[in-house]
């Protein structure tokens, strides 16, 4: 078939296309664009100095210029030391942790520097690839900023890895997830799913923290995809000391963290159990960490009084108010989006010693042992029977607790063992 | 490239100075990056750190470049004041001390540090490693760096007093801060070179406290194979004297008293070029030679690896009328080692060669400079036999054996 060249659209059909495709702001700022080329090609606008070049959208661009007019545009990647630097979406304390200082202990546990960034600190990231001999993108959202760090990545010849920890990419991931987020929110991520995955292709490596998620990035892209859980590091492994246990004590414990919007979705699935095994003893406490559970997550009028609803703090602080508690409930809506949900949530509690009652999505089966560090719950008779269960150990969970903190310890605090980073990944690191 | 020394001390020095390639900009920049390369010829592993002026980049991030085996890191200054009033900066230091980190440099050969600042010396030895600062201008003794009063007269103090500092610069209290600093850092460095007698005198006269201290004179790029055929060659094609002038047209590198010279002088018969030593191009206009005689033009800035030989074959004589005592003087060893004659400015370290040369005292005046270029212009085909100069790979070498007694 022949294509013939199209006639070319007068300029408000193209405008009023580019307003529908790319939004009135994008339209309107063609119409400035254009309309400064024009002014600067014409005789008052060269006589005006109209014509001297915009400001560079990146702020490496002119540096990037001078080093190619000066012969030295690429810059030769170290051999001597191997080095890895990490420009991460730092505004989720939680996810930082886990991503990018756990990263850390990988990347020193493979014989290399470390230094992390906040992609909005370009002095840091900036200063950071320079020195570096490998890179990782964390979460990194398309935009000027991110396209300049890659770009710069590439002209310092870096090897480049994207890492993330949810399918942000993954439209039926996210249009499939059962939490309880508005519309307009559900829109946005999906919206935003095609620029993420953009960023993703331009990388020539994706690490990811479950299994699941290894799967659904490989749906979309022909890249090394590496599993790199999340792992117990070593402020996790430290002792934290709470209230010992009282037999004929104060009612049992339970506490559920949450750290987004909308975990209701995920609460359904345990509700009723809940309800009752307070129900059952109105000495017994429920303690709600976190956003995303307001209106004490729903729970019904009679039981309110029980719970407690408490902000998160910082990460010891957290874990102090989860040893309070005898155990901690992970409930997760099967849906895909919780299908690449990591064990955190387990390690947590593990860290804290106490077991956790957990619905077994995600990679959550991998790091509890039904019965022994703690119960998986497979519906609503699977909570009755774990709460149960629960309520009738004399040492309220506490030998489940200390054998989830041990087995913390013995399989998951070494960042480099099979079952926490694919060989892969730690071969990319050396290569 | 420096011959059998090497280093056994030390595998990875880090250069520092104001600027360093790729932006070429002065002679002790040309110095630092063309003995790191020889200091890299010798085997031992080189990293540079410069700065850099990109309003568009936020202060102190860093931009890496590489060229013939050397990894330059060039640090963003903050806005503010020029870089030769920025004599400390404790963000800066913590950013060089950082790169020496982590690139693995132990030993640094600190050269012009404005910008940069002084606290890098007690910075790098905190890190335990040892720091050879060389000294190529007055920044270290005047706070104006060439001893320039702000009239644009040599100031002419031998040894420098603080105390005659005052009227010179607006806040008397940040001269003796100033002096206090940098005077504590050099008293850190584990050796301070400086290029030339005259610059190792007046430092040592005027109380500098370099616990340790050498001549270490600078070199220069031979002429390359070639290079006396061609100038030879265009010698016998052009019936005119050239002369060459190399820098800004600043009062400080005497301009004013060429372009008055040239105004004054009776005739026309010859030729001058000026070479536009600025990164931009920006530094030379052809109006300025306006009411000058001969035929003038701009020649632009050139290169160590390429050019240089092209314009000393080109000229006959170098105009040097420099209106301060400089501490060496690099332009002045490419010519006389090229045999090309040299009309320059009495003392400092730029006369400390073996050449014959027409001085003039600083501060001479136009006529006397007229009646220097007519002695030149009378004597059109006495070439001087080329004079040799140290090398680059010389100095580097020395450069080694001093490492190795640190």
């Amino acid at each position: 078939m022949a294509y013939g060249v199209p006639n070319p659209l007068p300029l408000a059909s193209r405008l009023r296309s580019i307003a529908r495709e790319e939004g009135t702001r994008a339209a309107l700022g063609r119409v400035a664009n254009y309309g400064r080329i024009r002014l600067a090609q014409s005789t008052v606008g060269k006589a005006v100095g109209f014509g001297a070049a915009a400001r560079s959208i990146y702020a490496l661009g002119p540096t990037w210029q001078h080093l190619a007019k000066n012969g030295v545009f690429f810059g030769a990647r170290p051999v001597e030391q191997r080095h890895l630097a990490v420009i991460a979406e730092a505004s989720l304390p939680q996810c930082t942790r886990y991503r990018v200082e756990q990263m850390a202990g990988l990347a020193r546990s493979c014989g290399m520097g470390f230094a992390a960034a906040d992609q909005r600190d370009e002095a840091e990231a900036l200063t950071a690839l320079q020195m570096a001999s490998h890179v990782m993108f964390y979460r990194l959202e398309p935009g000027a900023r991110t396209w300049m760090y890659l770009y710069e990545a590439r002209r310092l010849g870096l090897p480049v890895l994207y890492d993330l920890d949810d399918p942000l990419f993954s439209v039926p991931a996210i249009t499939g997830s059962r939490v309880s987020l508005p519309e307009i929110l559900t829109r946005h991520f999906a919206d935003a799913a095609p620029g993420i995955l953009a960023v993703m292709s331009a990388c020539d490596a994706i690490s990811v923290s479950t299994p699941a998620l290894v799967e659904a990035v490989r749906s979309f892209l022909p890249r090394p995809v590496f599993l790199r859980r999340n792992y117990a590091d070593q402020g996790m492994l430290e002792p934290v000391t709470g209230p010992a246990p009282v037999p004929g004590g104060p009612g049992l414990t339970l506490v559920l963290a949450s750290g987004s919007d909308g975990r209701s979705g995920d609460l359904a699935v345990a509700r009723p159990a809940i309800e009752r095994f307070l129900a059952e003893d109105r000495g017994r406490r429920l303690i709600l960490i976190g956003h995303g559970l307001d209106h004490h997550a729903g729970l019904a009028p009679a039981v309110v009084p029980q719970v407690t609803q408490v902000p998160f703090l910082d990460y010891p602080a957290y874990l102090a108010q989860l040893a309070e508690a005898d155990a901690v409930l992970v409930p997760l809506a099967d849906d895909p989006f919780n299908l690449c949900k990591s064990a955190v949530r387990v390690f947590d509690a593990a860290s804290a010693g106490r077991p956790v009652i957990a619905s077994p999505c995600g990679d959550l089966p991998a790091a509890v042992r039904h019965g022994e560090t703690g119960w998986l719950a497979e519906d609503l008779s699977g909570w009755e029977a774990a709460l149960a269960d629960l309520a009738g150990r004399a040492d309220r969970g506490r030998r489940l607790g200390h054998a989830a903190r041990e087995a913390l310890r013995q399989d998951w605090g070494d960042p480099a063992a099979a079952r926490v980073t694919d060989a892969g990944l730690t071969e990319w690191l050396a290569a | 490239m420096a011959g059998s020394v090497t280093s056994t001390r030390f595998r990875h020095v880090l250069v520092v100075n104001v600027h360093f390639d790729p932006d070429n900009y002065g002679g002790a920049t040309i110095v630092a990056r063309e003995v790191a390369r020889h200091l890299r010829g010798a085997g031992m592993r080189v990293s540079a750190v410069a700065t850099m002026q990109a309003e568009e980049l936020p202060p102190y991030a860093v931009v890496r470049s590489h060229r013939d085996g050397i990894d330059t890191f060039r640090i963003n200054m903050p806005p503010g004041p020029a870089p030769t009033a920025r004599f400390w900066d404790d963000q800066m230091t913590a950013r060089v001390t950082q790169i020496a980190a982590q690139v693995g440099a132990d030993v640094a050969h600190l050269h012009c540090l404005q910008g940069l600042g002084a606290g890098l010396i007690p910075g790098l030895k905190a890190q335990g490693i040892p720091v050879i600062l060389s000294i190529h201008d007055f920044w270290w003794l005047c706070q104006r760096q060439f001893m320039v009063q702000p009239d644009g007269r040599y100031c002419g103090q031998d040894p420098v007093r603080l105390r005659q500092c005052a009227g010179c610069v607006p806040n008397r209290p940040q001269l003796e801060e100033r002096s206090s600093k940098l005077f504590a850092a050099v008293r850190q460095a584990d050796l301070v070179t400086f290029p030339s007698a005259y610059a190792h005198g007046l430092s040592m006269r005027s109380g500098l406290p370099a616990r340790r201290n050498v001549i270490l004179e600078n070199g220069i790029n031979h002429p390359g194979p070639g290079f006396f055929d061609n100038q030879a060659a265009r010698r016998a094609t052009s019936p005119e004297l050239t002369f060459g002038f190399v820098g800004g047209p600043s009062a400080v590198k005497g301009w004013p008293l060429v372009r008055a010279a040239f105004q004054r002088i009776d005739r026309a018969d010859f030729r001058g070029i000026v070479v536009d030593g600025s990164l931009d191009g920006s530094w030379w206009r052809p109006s300025m030679f306006q009411g000058m005689r001969g035929e003038w033009q701009i020649h632009p800035r050139f290169e160590q690896s390429a050019g240089l030989d092209g314009f000393y074959a080109s000229i006959d004589v170098l105009l040097f009328l420099s209106q301060w005592r400089e501490t060496f003087g690099l332009v002045v060893r490419e010519a006389i080692s090229r045999g090309v004659r040299v009309i320059q400015t009495e003392g400092g370290g730029a006369t400390e060669h073996r050449a014959v040369s027409r001085r003039l005292p600083i501060g001479a005046s136009p006529e006397e400079l007229s009646e220097a270029l007519g002695q030149e212009l009378r004597n059109r085909d006495a070439h001087p036999a080329p004079v040799p100069c140290r090398s680059f790979a010389e100095q580097a070498e020395e450069l080694l054996l001093l490492m190795e007694t640190l």
